[in-house]
């Protein structure tokens, strides 16, 4: 087991290399000039030779590369092209943020999402079985965006109980982070219900409901357990995904999240910002991975010993 | 088997939101006072009043700010920090008298000394302001007496008290620019206007507080402006209706045009000095022949466009300058739409069955430009002209726009445009039709080349009377209307909505919208 965890410890480095030589040339490679795009449409050519030496822009590409990485490990993300801001704090401000989106709409989803798959496969082609898998092949092909609009339309100049945009309170929070649990909601409910169906016809959940157990035992204890595994990946992958950053979400409820600063900073030419933010999401997903990896040894006994 | 029933609830939960949402309407929003909540759409860069690369930080520093003089709403230079000014007979000295007893932020007076320190803050190459070109035929400042002083060009600068009247010409706290360094300055300025800074979380809000000291402070009734950088047009527009937004700085023209039928809601339908057309490059065949310009002018339904594409938030261009350009004159020659001389046009120059080319267009840089391109596109097909779109993002667009010469750019043509913050006609012209500046310096990108007109441009720079630069300007325009280096459409407005309670917004030509001299009655 030693050995698989260091495996996969090695393989997170090597990614993370990787990722940051693909981002930082696919970056600088793209059409686009920084310079230009900071000094603006109107601007000389003198300004722009001005900003070019300011950030280094035209030192030759392996040696942008070499100052970013050395600075990088240690700990020094560098500056914003735009205002000179330091992108560190920039990005320990969103990121914190874009998390809580993420964790609070997959905590949502597993909530809502995963009794809504049970009572399905219980009620199995009943009215509640079509309706529930009905409204979550809604949710999940229905366009963030749009629905996004609807929840705002709905709760806050219709009803007028929650605010339309922006970030700090308790409400503010709730429209954004229901709006991006929808899809995994919808997945969850889905899966849950396939996996549900297979195990109610297991012969062990049919001795437990003879034995005179409950139904809520029954199916929560004894059979969604079983179920565990394959959710608790799709659950990992699915906040991988997430932290990415909910960008359509971020930028409609005008959340100051990390998807949104990084695709700002993509039209921008923000190249120290769009390394940094993009290397944190990595390194976030590597580490959900890995998370998910040792849980899948705890639920599942019959990987410990393989 | 003892019923599990947990889907009642659900049910429950969907009757009590069915009848919230169809009953009746809320009421506008929680009560505010005098502090405003503006929307605006990005963060600016930074908030150093020097720095100006963006009409967002423009907004914050009328604010932030004074600068010598500032514009009115017909562009006219009006008194600020200057209450007098005077130019000297060789036209070299331009001086400045500045009013008494007013004082920055962080209490130090502002005096001709403190004038001094904060332009040569904005000259000095040390700190990279790439706006400082603007300022670059002044050559020396001197402080003449205490509230005195003087700027000296080595040839005369018409346009000076214009440039004076720009964002970037903003008077910064010397004493506060000294103890920070360029790029935290930006992040907690200090000037002298009539709200000071307070607070930035990026994404989240700007705070602005009332200056209570400021000459302004008993016309405005205004105690906190609070910025917020709302991304989407449609929550904007919603955060007007709910009453969570006071003002919207610009709003989708569709969305104004809906807004406006809001009895709670005004809309600010004003002239920007911004004009939106077609760019063709002057070096290159077919656009090099004039009838073949004149036929395209021809062929484009500008009052379609207008109507459609900007729901009558824009008007169509009838002289190269925009209205509330010095000196805007609208020229008597009309091309106006009629496709049967355009096709006879493109006969004359030699296409009798049209021609093929291919046309740029920018996405995220101008409003509609992808629909009004396609539009484009179809009304030139109609005449024989077929034109291929290349949609590219503005990023690729611009590098491709500006870093080649005559030689080797690869224009063709490309759907463009032109704002002038200057509000005066050297900003509009000189930059864009003056041969002596080809990309890739500046920002003549189609080559165009009037010796004539070249000489009426140096003439007006360098005339400081007023009538002198008014009829060299004029001459200029009804040139570039008759050669056509563009294909001039429409020129844009404000789009703006405001709270009916808020009074005495001042929405510039210049492109910006200030609070100044506002009062809510709430």
């Amino acid at each position: 087991m030693i050995a698989y965890l260091s495996r996969r410890v090695v393989e997170g480095a090597l990614t993370i290399v990787g990722l940051s030589l693909l981002v930082f040339l696919s970056l600088h490679l793209a059409p686009g000039d920084p310079a230009s795009l900071i000094a603006g449409n109107q601007a000389r050519e003198e300004e722009l030779a001005v900003i070019r030496r300011q950030y280094g822009l035209d030192d030759p590409l392996p040696l942008q590369y070499w100052n970013w990485v050395t600075r990088i490990v240690r700990g020094d993300f560098g500056v914003s092209h735009w205002g000179d801001r330091p992108v560190g704090p920039e990005l320990a401000r969103a990121f914190p943020i874009s998390m809580t989106l993420a964790l609070g709409g997959l905590a949502v989803a597993v909530v809502l999402g995963i009794p809504a798959g049970v009572l399905a496969a219980v009620r199995r082609d009943g009215f509640l079985d079509l309706s529930i898998m009905g409204l979550a092949v809604a949710g999940m092909s229905m366009p963030v965006f749009w629905i996004s609009l609807l929840l705002i339309l709905l709760f806050a100049l219709r009803m007028g109980v929650l605010p339309s945009s922006g970030w700090g309170t308790v409400s503010h929070a709730i429209l954004p982070v229901f709006s991006v649990s929808l899809a995994s909601l919808a997945l969850l409910a889905r899966m849950t219900r396939s996996l549900m169906v297979e195990l109610l016809l297991e012969d062990f959940v049919r001795t437990a409901r003879a034995k005179g157990l409950a139904a809520r035992i029954v199916f929560y204890k004894h059979a969604l357990r079983n179920a565990l595994p394959p959710l608790v990946t799709v659950i990992g992958l699915r906040l991988g995904l997430l932290v990415g950053g909910a960008v359509i979400t971020e930028t409609v409820f005008a959340v100051p999240g990390l998807g949104r600063m990084i695709v700002q900073a993509v039209n921008q030419r923000d190249f120290p910002i769009v390394q940094g933010g993009v290397l944190l999401i990595a390194l976030a997903v590597i580490v959900i991975n890995f998370a998910v990896d040792l849980l899948y040894l705890i639920l599942d006994p019959r990987i410990r010993y393989a | 088997m003892r019923t599990w029933r947990p889907h009642v609830y659900a049910w429950l939960l969907l009757a009590v939101v069915l009848v919230l949402s169809f009953g009746p309407a809320s009421k506008a929003g929680p009560a505010r006072g005098t502090r405003l909540v503006v929307g605006f759409d990005t963060d600016p860069p930074s908030l150093d009043g020097h720095s100006n690369t963006n009409l967002a930080s423009d907004q914050l520093f009328a604010h932030l700010y004074d600068r010598l003089v500032m514009f009115d709403m017909r562009s006219n230079i009006v008194p600020q920090l200057a209450t007098e000014w005077s130019v000297s007979s060789n036209g070299l000295t331009w001086t400045f008298k500045l009013r008494r007893n007013h004082k920055f932020h962080d209490g130090t007076p502002v005096n001709a000394a403190a004038v001094k320190a904060s332009f040569e803050r904005l000259f000095d190459p040390r700190n990279n302001f790439s706006r400082r070109t603007l300022f670059e035929v002044i050559k020396r400042i001197d402080v003449v007496d205490e509230y005195t002083v003087a700027f000296s060009t080595e040839k005369p600068f018409g346009a000076m008290l214009n440039t004076m009247a720009n964002p970037s010409a903003s008077i910064v706290s010397p004493t506060a620019a000294a103890k920070q360094d360029v790029s935290t300055f930006g992040r907690s300025p200090v000037g002298s206007g009539p709200f000071f800074f307070r607070e930035w979380i990026r994404g989240t809000r700007i705070v602005l507080s009332k200056n209570p000291a400021h000459w302004l402070a008993s016309q405005s009734n205004i105690t906190e402006i609070e910025y917020r950088p709302i991304p989407d047009d449609a929550t904007r527009a919603i955060g007007l209706e709910t009453g969570e937004l006071d003002f919207v700085t610009t709003i989708a023209p569709q969305e104004a045009k809906r807004l406006a039928n809001n009895p709670n809601l005004v809309v600010y339908n004003l002239p920007r000095s911004r004009i939106q057309g077609l760019y063709p490059n002057m070096t290159k065949k077919p656009w090099s022949e004039l009838k073949v310009r004149q036929a395209m002018a021809h062929a484009i339904d500008k009052r379609a466009i207008v109507d459609t594409f900007l729901a009558g938030f824009a008007r169509v261009a009838d002289s190269p300058l925009p209205p509330g350009v010095f000196p805007y004159k609208a020229q008597a020659a009309r091309y106006d739409y009629d496709p049967e001389r355009a096709k006879r046009l493109l006969a004359e120059a030699g296409y009798p069955n049209g021609f093929s080319a291919s046309m740029w267009v920018p996405i995220g840089t101008y409003a509609a430009a992808q629909q009004i391109s396609e539009a484009i596109a179809d009304m030139l097909r109609k005449v024989g002209i077929n034109l291929k779109l290349e949609v590219m993002e503005s990023g690729q667009w611009l590098v491709l726009l500006r870093s080649k010469g005559p030689r080797e750019s690869t224009l063709e043509m490309t759907y463009y445009g032109w704002g002038t913050q200057t509000g005066e006609a050297d900003y509009a012209l000189r930059l864009v039709f003056h041969s002596g500046n080809f990309a890739p310096d500046c920002c003549n990108r189609n080559f165009y080349s009037n010796a004539e007109v070249d000489a009426l441009i140096d003439r007006a720079l360098g005339a400081t009377g007023v009538a002198e630069r008014r009829a060299a300007y004029e001459r200029a325009q009804e040139i570039l209307w008759r050669d056509l280096p563009w294909i001039w459409i429409f020129t844009v407005n404000h789009s703006a909505v405001g709270n009916k309670a808020l009074t005495g917004v001042q929405a510039l030509p210049v492109e910006l919208i200030h609070f100044r001299e506002a009062n809510i009655a709430r």
